[in-house]
């Protein structure tokens, strides 16, 4: 593992990305413009509250969001290749061949009335194109390698007979038997118990030292993050607000956002005092406030400032990039910085928290 | 003063399955002879992995779940066995938030009803306007508002609708809040705010919660005392900070290990990794549970259950480690690592 | 796959700076619904049929029940758009008022199908159980009967005519009926906010009455539908064989049967009635579906 080299080229390089939802009350943009890239051998976490826009983002990469409600604009390269607009035979080559994905239920990603054997080996019959024999070895082969238990005895077995660790692991496997190039991960383990989660991604990561495949990892959970991204990409109402490597983005953050998520994990002993929390909740995107989208919720708006233009995503070398018009005056804490030391908790929210009282004192 | 909530010896057991002949085909236990008391205007933690009975225990303490033995005492008066009726004016007093925003709240009912609903069994006279005003209290209490009276669930975000949910919780000023992973289900800074809400609500009203969670860092933070769960038992107790920085049971150990850390350096760090899931409650291991997991299992664990042993700095454990003269100081290190 | 949640969201909590709607959970549906073209358009057609059969005495030109044999089984004419029967009666008229027996009769076959299914069903998918598995055994039973032989074996016991043809099919409905809740009422019991309702004490009654028939309404309302369309065939059939309305009134049905008597003589008088009964019953269905489509779970999220 370890931080990852810039390559040659970036494995997956989404340029622009924007994506509009026709929903009840009109068109929104749930994605605004959003440009990253996974290199090769690289991890990348997508983190995000829900309805930041980090799961349509990584479903439009596969082109899995529905057409008929959706418009996608801007590029999504795979090895250089176009994948936007590819008709849907083609992407399906891609889709498993080159890139799988798991996602964060795995009994509704399952088919019941199958068993797992026979949902591997069909993954692995539709892009290898091999005998039957061979792709029930093969299934073996994938499920020893995510570490479940006697596989052979399991091939026969369906998925309700399985846990739901175990399940992710098939998942797992499936998603593994065909050796991507990349694997997208949908918040694969928000559904199971820390000591699963803790073996799901030991397993992921062994995985990936393994085969040498890149990994765009969806998730809320900045400790998942910091477990297992090289990378980070914050998004926030559909922007993205933050990239860098995980190290030194949590170290020293450069977005307020970034530094509330830190902030909002209890960490150490934390008895007696009150929770850092965000006040308000995250906006809609058809209520996006003018100007920085978090400067309703952030300690740090300045009217006049913050409420006028949308600031932009501006690079801070090394790799790195912030929205934030104040970055540079502020001086945001991360990870082991003093807890109250930068005054945050004294500045109040422009135009206050959307919800009376409760929040902060 | 005497506990609010003694729960004393107390087993659940469900049918699994059932013959052509209606008789189950198995019995499941869920909670395994467990004894725990929640003192007044404090927090209780409940822990533990998925299945380990934790909800099952938050259940029957409500009388949700029906005990097979033991006893469940509320303010000192047993209600192991009281009917629907002799339960109705205890009800009030007892509440409970569910993880589920979305669940706990009947989407056809507006915010008034919901809230007002304890109401209903607590003040059959009350008229119709000392409903409201009661109800646009709690409201108010949780940081919403009259405004928000006439709507329906559905319109409200998921932080909003556990707002709305300790409202309903708040309007009968009860005594026992079971929180069943009441902030599992929200975001990051979401959660903080509800944690926050509900640690005022507590300092304001004298609220005594049992707070049932996965997230062991979250329940340290609200806790006063944690029990930690395996299995349908409670292998480890004791004082919230002294569980979290002292565990004296090879689970709570490993739980602790396998909590991520937000420190990227971390990440090389040596883990207790658990081998193996949560064994078949139906068929849990002799002697001590959590033997088929843990890394220091030896021949006694397998043979005899463990004892419960005082723990230095406050609560026991049952672990055969820390039984005998100092044997658990010298195999387990303070660092949480296995040697 | 897990597409739902990020998806829904720009739709959903859009609440916390709009003025208070009490209604949004009925706008929504009614959105939705009026997407639906094809059952926005079986609605309207229902809607005209139902006022002008119900108005027929007041629009339509003939006496039902009067009529010279010397104009009997003619054809279509200007006088008669759809000829005449063989007693020499306007055929559209009788049509419009057999259109208003076989609804109105309709409408009490699956009131009585709901008087009966409803409360059992309720009581066997909430109380579960031993209660329950007396109950869908009955019902078990009850449905094993092929339906028109039930129907005409307890017409047969109650006498012909038209109530007692209703009756008989509310009563062969009422297993659908308690199925269609029961099955509701057993996903509503698993919700939250059943058992959060437990915890604060409420009584099953109340519970039954507050949390589950309100959110049962959905699947109901799509089985009415549906059911409506089912009662006018089995009207039709039960009349058809004369085992129904009794002349002189007719029915849908029965004019059918009529018109069959006459089929080499006046092929044309069955055409009305039947293509009536079609309507009809295909509207049902297509608004079922539609409330369906747009009332379904998902739909709510």
């Amino acid at each position: 593992m370890g931080l990852s080299k810039p390559a040659a080229g970036p494995l997956l390089e989404i340029d622009r990305l924007s994506v509009d939802i026709r929903g009840e009350h009109g068109v929104a943009r749930v994605v605004d413009e959003v440009s990253f890239a996974v290199g090769p051998r690289e991890t990348v976490a997508l983190v995000g509250e829900s309805g930041s826009g980090k799961s349509v983002t990584s479903m439009s990469v596969l082109g899995l969001l529905p057409p008929r409600i959706t418009r996608t604009r801007g590029s999504v390269r795979f090895e250089g290749r176009e994948l936007l607009g590819l008709r849907s035979g083609e992407l399906d080559r891609v889709r498993g061949d080159d890139i799988a994905m798991i996602f964060q239920e795995p009994m509704t990603s399952l088919n019941p009335a199958f068993t797992i054997g026979e949902q591997i080996a069909e993954q692995v019959r539709c892009h290898r194109g091999v005998s039957r024999k061979a792709a029930r070895d093969r299934a073996v082969e994938v499920l020893d390698l995510v570490g479940v238990p006697s596989a052979a005895e399991r091939l026969k077995a369906y998925p309700h007979e399985f846990s739901g660790g175990m399940r992710q692991r098939v998942m797992m496997a499936m998603a593994l038997s065909c050796e991507p190039k990349l694997l997208i991960a949908d918040e694969p383990t928000t559904a199971l118990d820390v000591t699963i989660q803790a073996l799901v991604l030991s397993e992921l990561r062994a995985l990936q030292e393994r085969f040498g495949m890149s990994v765009l990892f969806i998730t809320h959970d900045l400790g998942v993050v910091a477990e297992i991204a090289d990378r980070v990409v914050v998004m926030y109402g559909g922007h993205l607000v933050e990239t860098g490597r995980t190290a030194e983005v949590f170290a020293a953050p450069q977005h307020p956002y970034t530094e509330a998520l830190l902030r909002s994990v209890p960490q150490g002993d934390t008895t007696g005092s009150r929770l850092w929390s965000i006040p308000g909740a995250i906006p809609t995107p058809e209520a996006m406030p003018d100007g920085c989208r978090f400067h309703p919720r952030c300690p740090h708006a300045k009217p006049g400032v913050c409420d006028a233009d949308e600031p932009p995503l501006e690079p801070i070398g090394d790799g790195r990039s912030s929205r934030c018009v104040r970055r540079e005056e502020l001086r945001l804490s991360g990870i082991g910085g003093d807890a109250g030391g930068t005054g945050a908790l004294a500045a109040e929210p422009l135009g206050g928290s959307v919800l009376p009282g409760g929040d902060r004192k | 003063m005497k506990p609010i909530l003694e729960v004393e010896d107390l087993t659940v057991r469900f049918p699994v399955g059932r013959n052509v002949f209606g008789r189950p085909r198995a019995m499941l236990t869920a909670v395994d002879h467990v004894s725990i008391a929640v003192p007044r205007h404090r927090t209780v933690g409940l822990v533990g992995e998925s299945g380990s009975g934790k909800s099952t225990l938050g259940r029957a303490v409500l009388r949700l779940t029906a005990a097979e033995s033991g006893r469940v005492a509320f303010d000192g008066v047993d209600i192991t066995r009281l009917g629907g009726r002799g339960l109705r004016p205890l009800r009030p007093r007892m509440h409970m938030i569910f993880q589920d925003p979305y669940s706990s709240l009947d989407p056809s009912w507006t915010v008034e009803d919901l809230v007002a609903e304890p109401l209903g069994a607590a003040r059959k006279g009350a008229s119709r306007a000392e409903r409201r005003a009661a109800v646009v209290e709690a409201l108010e209490h949780v940081g919403l508002s009259a405004a928000h009276l006439n709507r329906y669930a559905q319109q409200f975000s998921g932080g909003q609708r556990q707002r709305i949910a300790i409202a309903r919780a708040l309007v009968t000023r009860p005594d026992l809040v079971v929180c069943d992973e009441a902030v599992s289900a929200l975001d990051v800074s979401t959660r903080s705010q509800i944690i926050n809400l509900l640690e005022d609500l507590q300092r304001d009203f004298g609220l005594t919660y049992l707070f049932i969670a996965h997230d062991l860092a979250l329940v340290r933070h609200v806790s006063d005392w944690i029990a930690v769960m395996y299995l349908g038992s409670i292998v480890e107790e004791g004082p919230a900070q002294r569980v979290y920085e002292e565990p004296a049971h090879p689970y709570t150990r490993s739980l602790l290990s396998a909590i991520p850390r937000l420190d990227p350096a971390e990440r090389s760090r040596e883990r207790i990794v658990l081998s193996g899931e949560l064994p078949s409650p139906l068929a849990p291991p002799s002697g001590c549970r959590f033997r088929t997991r843990c890394p220091h299992a030896m021949e006694v664990c397998a043979a005899e259950v463990p004892p419960v042993v005082p723990a230095a700095g406050g609560g026991w454990s049952a672990c055969h480690l820390n039984t005998g003269d100092g044997g658990a100081a010298a195999a387990l290190d303070k660092s949480g690592a296995v040697p | 796959m897990s597409v739902e949640p990020d998806i829904t969201v720009p739709a959903a909590p859009a609440a916390a700076g709009s003025p208070p709607t009490g209604t949004a959970v009925r706008v929504g549906f009614l959105r939705r619904f009026r997407r639906q073209r094809a059952a926005v358009a079986a609605l309207a057609i229902l809607v005209l049929i139902t006022l002008a059969a119900v108005l027929a005495p007041w629009w339509t030109l003939y006496d039902p029940a009067g009529g010279s044999l010397s104009d009997a089984l003619s054809g279509p004419s200007g006088g008669h758009w759809l000829g005449t029967d063989d007693l020499g009666r306007d055929v559209f008229t009788r049509m419009m008022y057999g259109a208003r027996l076989s609804l109105g009769a309709a409408v009490i076959a699956v009131g009585v199908a709901m008087a009966i299914g409803l409360p059992l069903g309720l009581i066997a998918g909430y109380a579960g159980g031993l209660v329950d598995s007396a109950i869908m055994r009955v019902n078990d039973a009850l449905m094993s009967f092929p339906p028109l032989i039930l129907a005409i074996s307890i017409v047969g016991f109650l006498g012909a005519g038209l109530t007692n043809a209703m009756i008989a099919i509310g009563v062969i409905y009422a297993p659908r009926f308690m199925r269609v809740v029961r099955g509701a009422a057993m996903a509503v019991r698993e919700e939250t906010y059943v058992e959060a309702a437990r915890m604060m004490g409420a009584p099953a009654h109340r519970i039954v009455r507050r949390h589950v028939l309100p959110n049962i309404l959905s699947p109901l309302l799509v089985e009415i539908s549906l059911s409506l369309g089912f009662a006018i065939i089995a009207e039709a059939s039960l009349s058809f064989i004369g085992l129904g309305v009794q002349p002189p009134s007719a029915s849908l049905g029965s004019m059918l049967g009529e018109a069959f008597r006459h089929l080499r003589d006046a092929p044309v008088y069955a055409i009305g009635p039947g293509v009536a009964i079609m309507i009809i019953v295909l509207s049902l269905n297509v608004l079922g579906d539609g409330l369906r489509d747009s009332l379904g779970r998902r739909a709510m999220r």
